[in-house]
């Protein structure tokens, strides 16, 4: 070490919000990730018309209810925030079980709105690039699923308070923006055409 | 005041670590997964570039091949851009920030160490499965000898390498934000914590687009030749689909950590801070937001386009507002050292440094006048001979040799400066100085050769076309031959750099390093070496303590 002198502390032991912060990361990741996939459907379907999409019969009130319950987890997301906050066990642990229960039920619609369309891989254009973006979609709410259940534990732990909130935060803005990237897609994909 | 921990000699830094492979599988020690990475990306780094003088040689001869044949030349072209990237530059850069980020910023240690352990070992994996992929006949252009699951794996394979890649992003980006010493403020870190911040947040929003990409591809050609159709072009689509990540703009964001390691090296050589340290900080930041290249795939998924009308204009303004952002940071750093209270030493660090700041300032004045020049003549203000736009020929590769020397420069000057606290020990001082002159001249001479056969001939860059030989006429065969020779001086340069750190660094063949050898201001220069020792950290107030520290000295004397 060299002569100079300097002040010191502890060292960071924990990093509070960190977890927080490296979700909102992903997040800016996954929001290219999603930005990229619909960008390029959208720039194929201006060049290419999508040949076979016309046979498709899209199931729009299904489609209509995978927004609503989507919407409805996220909202139901942030009562286990506030409650978590406020060291409500009870309340979060409720919170984050309607949450997860919204979230199985929007899964379940968008597998039967896809069942529904008769998405079958590799017959056209159209079908490849909804199959993808989907996919992608399915992946990204069983991760939001498994995220919210691991909080969950922490929280029926009594890990709550500013730090246990901040960490339950983290899983709610994950499946918010599984829920932006959800409407983009829709609207994209099956209300424009 | 209070001592941080007792004086030890810098080669007794690193930490006891078990060599056993289970050492290697399981260490959660920030330094040695960023040891890790530095190395296999020098070895890389090394490969790629040879890979890119043999790729230059095969357009020497308006004949026939030298090196490859007509059906590897295109997936070694691929190849060697896909390995300078993915497993060269951006591994060195995210390697050399686990391995320093936290000293500097007074953490001690990463946020989530085996997540970053995790990334190395994924990348490295992944990396070697692409690299079978091309050797299996599956890069860009290939399976078309029944072999195309070849391509499908290579499709996985570079983008679970790009995610392996992020992960590791994302660990270092969110130390950089969470863990920072009490009083360090984001625009007081040391000038490669920043430029690894601003990079990391560029990678995170641009590298998804490809995997995005890599997603439908893979799609595409892995289900929809059962039917015999692939309506994204199938094997021969890939490389129109993924080349806008090896061109600009997306390419500046690989000059932005150079910039962080001429900003830690050339105001040392000078003995002072950097003149107007914001707008310096700022122009880096700058230069990172101008690399946002995810557009320009999309703009481009239908034809080369994006040079006329509006896209045009942000074409040419992202290359304008980069170039310009890159002037302001060089010339800072002239202007330091012209103000300098010492005369610069010229070590290998510093030389190697100040050919980077040039080499980057080459790389976007000579994208500038590229883009320019086809944004004029889309609005047909000005005609140039060749059919296809500038980007589309060889000008653009000329472009990304000279991104390349920067990168390959800047990989240089860091190892020579941060070695002795990596290792204890310097590289070779004569070895580390012929090092920085190969790969300065050999990446200019590179880069001429491509940029006047683009501008004279309009020699297309894209790999299939080149490989047609319809073009090579006496003029070009000529100026590819000045560029393959610049290649093979550049690739003589990187292997001699990897010879240097076997041999100095790893073998420890190099002279042992003092605690401070370049009396640098940061404060990984005076932070424990030992996580055991890192019970008390630094508490920062700016990015440059030890000068503070020194001025303190001279003050009370």
């Amino acid at each position: 070490m060299s002569d100079a002198t300097m002040a010191t502390y502890p060292g960071a032991t924990t990093a509070p919000r960190s977890q927080l912060v490296a979700t909102a990361l992903a997040v800016a990741a996954g929001s290219s990730l999603m930005a990229g996939l619909i960008g390029f459907y959208m720039s194929r379907r201006h060049a290419v018309a999508f040949p076979g999409q016309d046979d498709v019969v899209i199931p729009n009130a299904p489609l209509v209810m995978t927004v609503l319950t989507a919407i409805m987890a996220s909202l139901v997301g942030h009562w286990a925030v506030w409650a978590a906050k406020r060291r409500e066990q009870g309340h979060t642990l409720l919170a984050i079980g309607a949450t997860v229960l919204l979230i199985v039920a929007f899964l379940n619609m968008v597998l039967f709105s896809m069942n529904e369309m008769d998405i079958a891989i590799g017959t056209s254009e159209w079908h490849n690039l909804v199959f993808t973006i989907t996919g992608y979609i399915i992946a990204l709410t069983i991760i939001s699923i498994v995220y919210l259940l691991l909080m969950g534990l922490r929280a029926l732990g009594g890990d709550l308070g500013d730090e246990g909130a901040a960490l339950i935060n983290a899983s709610v803005l994950f499946w918010d923006f599984v829920v932006v990237a959800w409407v983009c897609a829709w609207y994209a994909i099956y209300v424009v055409k | 005041m209070t001592e941080t921990t007792e004086t030890s000699s810098a080669s007794g830094r690193a930490p006891q670590e078990d060599p056993s492979i289970f050492g290697l599988l399981n260490t959660v020690d920030h330094r040695r997964i960023g040891r890790m990475f530095m190395v296999s990306a020098v070895a890389m780094l090394a490969a790629s570039v040879v890979l890119t003088a043999l790729v230059g040689l095969d357009l020497t001869d308006a004949d026939g091949f030298v090196v490859f044949d007509s059906h590897s030349w295109a997936q070694a072209f691929a190849l060697s851009r896909d390995s300078f990237v993915f497993l060269a530059a951006l591994p060195f850069f995210v390697g050399m920030a686990m391995f320093i980020v936290p000293a500097q910023i007074g953490a001690g240690r990463l946020i989530y160490p085996r997540a970053a352990l995790a990334s190395f070992w994924a990348w490295k994996i992944s990396a070697l499965i692409l690299v079978g992929a091309y050797l299996a006949n599956g890069g860009p252009y290939g399976g078309s000898r029944g072999d195309s699951e070849a391509v499908d794996l290579h499709l996985i394979a570079l983008g679970m390498t790009i995610a392996s890649l992020l992960l590791g992003v994302v660990v270092v980006v969110t130390t950089i934000l969470s863990m920072r010493a009490p009083g360090l403020h984001i625009d007081q870190a040391p000038p490669f914590t920043w430029a690894t911040l601003v990079t990391g947040i560029g990678l995170l929003l641009t590298l998804p687009v490809l995997v995005a990409t890599l997603s439908f591809l893979y799609i595409d050609h892995r289900y929809s030749t059962r039917f015999d159709v692939d309506f994204l072009g199938g094997n021969v689509g890939v490389w129109s689909h993924i080349e806008w990540v090896y061109r600009a703009p997306t390419l500046f964001l690989l000059l932005v950590p150079v910039l962080g390691v001429i900003g830690e090296v050339l105001p040392v050589a000078a003995r002072r801070r950097i003149i107007m340290p914001a707008i310096g900080t700022a122009a880096v930041g700058a230069v990172a937001m101008f690399g946002l290249g995810g557009w320009t795939q999309l703009a481009g998924v239908e034809g080369a386009t994006i040079s006329d009308g509006w896209q045009g204009a942000v074409y040419v303004a992202m290359f304008a507002g980069a170039k310009l952002a890159v002037v302001v940071v060089v010339g800072l750093h002239l202007l330091t050292l012209a103000e300098g209270r010492a005369i610069p030493k010229l070590s290998a660090p510093f030389l190697a440094g100040a050919a980077a700041a040039a080499m980057t300032t080459l790389a976007v004045v000579l994208g500038t006048v590229g883009a320019g020049l086809d944004w004029l003549e889309s609005v047909n203000a000005f005609t140039i001979d060749p059919e296809l736009p500038l980007r589309l020929t060889t000008w653009s590769d000329a472009q990304f040799y000279l991104v390349a020397g920067a990168v390959a420069l800047g990989i240089s000057a860091a190892m020579g400066w941060w070695a002795p606290l990596a290792y204890g020990r310097h590289l070779n001082p004569a070895l580390a100085r012929l090092t920085a002159l190969l790969l300065f001249v050999g990446s200019f001479v590179g880069a001429l050769g491509s940029a006047l056969t683009g501008f004279v001939t309009g020699q297309p860059s894209d790999p299939a076309l080149n490989a047609r030989y319809d073009f090579l006429a006496d003029p070009s065969t000529a100026l590819n031959t000045l560029g393959a020779v610049g290649l093979l001086i550049f690739g003589a340069g990187a292997v001699l750099l990897l010879l240097d750190v076997a041999i100095s660094l790893l073998a420890g063949k190099g002279a042992e390093a003092d605690d401070n050898p370049w009396g640098a201001f940061t404060p990984e220069w005076d932070t424990p070496a030992d996580p055991a020792e890192s019970a008390r950290l630094p508490a920062l107030t700016s990015g440059t303590p030890l000068l503070e520290s020194h001025d303190a000295e001279e003050v009370s004397v």
